[in-house]
């Protein structure tokens, strides 16, 4: 339960991130992405197929064309305008977002995100 | 124009700058860490809580390098929960690892609901850049 002040400062600070042109342009750009029904498509299609192309790996079943398709369709994903919007803004969005915890990581003297973001798999 | 527009620039930064300040001082106030403070104090300047926590790091340190390559027994983990046991025994690193947890609870808290706000996760996007684990 977050104490009643903590609350009240984490709210000014959400609203002036949600004041700042690069948030606001990278939620639209997250929001154009999740929409995006072709993109969603051709990831669902790639990891439907990579799933089953590992097995054949395994199986030492996997063609040439087999990876050639699979090749095509992460290109197509990785040139998708929308994907590429969202990698552009989310690079602006990073640096505004580290500047605001350079902030608070100096006034608390450790790095703030570091101990808040939620534990990733490869370091447990 | 360019010098109006820099200045809107400007003073959005220097918001943001304000108001991220104001959550790390909002923390510093906090009851969490101030007892995390407190109690890394008197960790610093006990000798029997420092050698416990370097008996039990070394512990430690056999016990994740075994894992690392696969090589644990099921007396390892008994040696693990043996020497965690030992460790919490003494008072002052324990305050000083539950506090320690209860601080980082906070944070993963404050980040969950600024995050959830925000509609996207901001320590993921915050943190350093780096290796996975840096």
């Amino acid at each position: 339960m977050i104490e009643t002040q903590i609350k009240y400062i984490t709210d000014e600070f959400v609203r002036s991130l949600q004041s700042t042109p690069e948030v606001i342009e990278y939620i639209d750009a997250l929001n154009n992405y999740e929409s995006d029904m072709e993109l969603s498509s051709l990831t669902e299609k790639y990891y439907s197929l990579s799933a089953e192309f590992q097995k054949k790996q395994y199986d030492g079943t996997l063609t040439q064309p087999e990876i050639a398709e699979l090749r095509v369709l992460a290109s197509r994903i990785q040139n998708n305008k929308v994907n590429k919007e969202l990698a552009e803004k989310q690079n602006s969005v990073k640096e505004i977002l580290r500047g605001c915890n350079a902030t608070i990581s100096n006034e608390i003297s450790m790095d703030f995100a570091k101990l808040a973001a939620p534990t990733s798999g490869c370091c447990g | 124009m360019k010098e109006e527009q820099l200045s809107v620039e400007q003073q959005t930064l220097e918001r943001l700058n304000f108001a991220s300040a104001g959550l790390g001082k909002a923390i510093i106030n906090s009851e969490p860490y101030n007892n995390f403070i407190k109690a890394r104090n008197r960790f610093r300047i006990d000798e029997s809580a420092k050698d416990a926590s370097m008996e039990y790091n070394t512990v430690l340190r056999d016990y994740q390098m075994r894992a690392n390559y696969g090589g644990l027994t099921s007396d390892d983990e008994k040696i693990i929960e043996e020497a965690r046991k030992k460790a919490m025994g003494n008072n002052v690193l324990r305050d000083s690892h539950t506090s320690q947890e209860k601080l980082i609870g906070l944070y993963q808290e404050v980040n969950e609901y600024l995050s959830e706000k925000l509609k996207f996760n901001f320590a993921e996007l915050a943190k350093p850049a780096g290796g996975c684990c840096g």
